[in-house]
């Protein structure tokens, strides 16, 4: 007998809800010490920024912070995904289940995307504190664009990570491809100060689009143009990635 | 008695290799039975295990599951099927108990059915006393138990097993053979299972297959696979009194260490024996073992292949 729609829909949230706790949840309360390491690196970038002194650096700097742990955190879905299947043998007893890939992908995402929110929470606090005229909306905006950023970050992290062959490699893999995404592009600096020859390339990468909406959604001076044309970019590389992610990534091996 | 799973003509090749996993893999396992895979390291055994239960490709060839097709129907399979993978390691941070819930949870029980479940199955395996410690803190032995635990949670028609005794100490190994023969036995389970153990294969198989270099060299019970390919009733360990040359009189002599494994017929036996007392030479009498036909089996499919060396018997072959 098949199994209705709202069987199917309870079943897939309870996969979901349990992989995303016993994955995120469960080893943030029990190890906490690991969430400096989530910390890290877009905190050092904004304290150099902070300690330079120049105010309006800091605004573009907590914009490139936010875009940053939501970036690493999707890409980082690679190299534990990476390590589930290779170490661990996890995602074969995943595979021979009735849990699909895009289950797998999602749940597992949802729960790096959990060890972001703690600094996430401090960066828009930082934010709020700064600037006033934030308000309610505005972090709604900064949160939708979050959300896009997770998701295409983990659709790259969950392709390679069905492509990569040993655990080394994805950690090398996913901290090399989060210096390309964030660290690279105008995501910590306004697209301005980039030579114009070469800001077509930086249009390129979803991350510039998402910090750029959240310089905007900030208060920091973005053209009303590069606003139309980053909302439009980021949610289509959302959907190229997730559909890149979902079509091409292996999920029984061949 | 129906089959459960069916291969036919089945052919692996994995990327940038020339000799293929499995070469025109023939197998059957029939429903409510434990099946064992033997063969050597790289035989074949777990590329078969993982076609069936729907995690590898194959190249060519068939394989149903429950009349399924493993490639085409691999969703409705996948409800049915549970596995246990070979040199798995349960998540660190993680402790027994999690990993059972969590094993349920993923395939949509709640979780107080999942709790329940977790403390009756860890119950079962021994595992009560660790489940709320980090299974990193836990020795390897136990951790290949939270393995197997999750897997009989899942409480599924067909569990799939790859080596799932490793690592585990004597004692360990036998209450998994106690619990796989019950599931067996009292809910009709079927189990198939790889192991390089002989006293495993022997213990727990009602079926077994004998796998080498991708091919199946005999499938049967355990007694009717010795019964076939052991020509002698008995063997005669010979530890001293006896050069090899004197011992091949009696029977087919293969030098295992220090000892000399003469298999022979009853008569020859006898013949023997009283010529040991008369010498006082050390001497043990064993029924032909499983673990013999393997060395025979699959040492002869090696001289086949033209890798046997000269002067080496199938036992060291296989200790290289």
């Amino acid at each position: 007998m098949s199994e209705s729609l709202s069987t199917k829909a309870w079943r897939n949230l309870r996969t979901i809800g349990a992989l995303c706790y016993y994955l995120g949840i469960v080893p943030m309360i029990r190890i906490p010490t690991l969430l400096p390491f989530v910390f890290a690196t877009p905190f050092t970038i904004l304290f150099i920024l902070f300690v330079n002194g120049q105010s309006t650096a800091f605004s573009y700097g907590l914009s490139g912070a936010i875009t940053m742990t939501v970036a690493q955190q999707g890409l980082f879905l690679g190299a534990d995904l990476t390590s589930y299947k290779i170490e661990h043998k996890f995602q074969s007893v995943v595979v021979a289940s009735p849990v699909s890939p895009f289950t797998y992908m999602f749940s597992v995402a949802a729960s790096e995307l959990a060890f972001a929110v703690p600094p996430l929470a401090i960066l828009l606090v930082i934010l709020a504190y700064r600037s006033p005229e934030v308000g309610a909306l505005t972090i709604l905006g900064i949160v939708v664009v979050a959300v896009l950023t997770w998701m295409t970050t983990s659709s790259i992290g969950f392709f390679l990570s069905t492509y990569v062959l040993n655990t080394r490699t994805a950690f090398l893999t996913v901290t090399f491809i989060s210096i390309i995404l964030s660290v690279l592009p105008p995501v910590f600096y306004p697209m301005q100060l980039l030579p114009p020859q070469v800001r077509w390339l930086s249009e390129l990468v979803p991350t510039t689009h998402a910090s750029v909406l959240i310089q905007g959604l900030s208060g920091l001076p973005v053209s009303y143009t590069q606003t139309i044309v980053s909302w439009a970019a980021l949610p289509a590389f959302t959907v190229a990635f997730l559909a890149l992610a979902l079509l091409k990534a292996k999920w029984r091996e061949n | 008695m129906p089959s459960i799973i069916d291969a036919k003509s089945l052919v692996k090749f994995y990327r940038g290799k020339a000799e293929p996993a499995l070469d025109n893999f023939n197998l059957s396992v029939n429903e409510g039975r434990i099946f064992t895979l033997l063969g050597r390291n790289g035989a074949g055994k777990t590329t078969f295990l993982r076609i069936a239960s729907t995690q590898l490709l194959p190249t060519s060839g068939s394989v149903s599951v429950f009349g399924m097709d493993v490639i085409a129907e691999a969703r409705k399979i996948r409800r049915r099927v549970a596995i246990t993978p070979q040199e798995g390691k349960p998540l660190w941070t993680l402790n027994a108990y999690d990993h059972v819930v969590l094993a349920l949870m993923m395939r949509g029980e709640s979780h107080s059915t999942a709790a329940e479940k977790a403390r009756r199955v860890l119950r079962t395996v021994e595992l009560s006393e660790v489940a709320g410690v980090h299974s990193e803190d836990l020795s390897g032995g136990l951790r290949q138990r939270i393995l197997i635990a999750m897997t009989i949670a899942c409480d599924v028609e067909l569990m799939f097993l790859d080596e799932p005794t490793i690592g585990l100490d004597p004692v360990g190994r036998r209450k998994v053979w106690d619990e796989l023969i019950r599931l067996k036995k009292d809910e009709g389970k079927t189990i198939v299972l790889t192991t390089h153990y002989m006293d495993e294969a022997e213990s727990l198989s009602d079926d077994l297959a004998i796998v080498d270099k991708g091919k199946l060299l005999t499938q049967g019970s355990p007694v009717d696979v010795r019964a076939k390919y052991s020509g002698s009733k008995i063997r005669v360990d010979v530890v001293s009194g006896f050069s090899a040359e004197e011992l091949v009189a009696y029977g087919k002599v293969v030098k295992v260490g220090n000892v000399a494994r003469v298999f022979l017929d009853e008569a020859a036996g006898r013949e023997l024996s009283s010529e040991a007392l008369r010498r006082k030479a050390t001497i043990s009498i064993v029924p032909v073992t499983l673990d013999d036909v393997f060395v025979e089996l699959v040492g002869s499919n090696a001289d086949e292949e033209g890798e046997a060396r000269e002067g080496q018997t199938g036992r060291e072959r296989m200790n290289r």
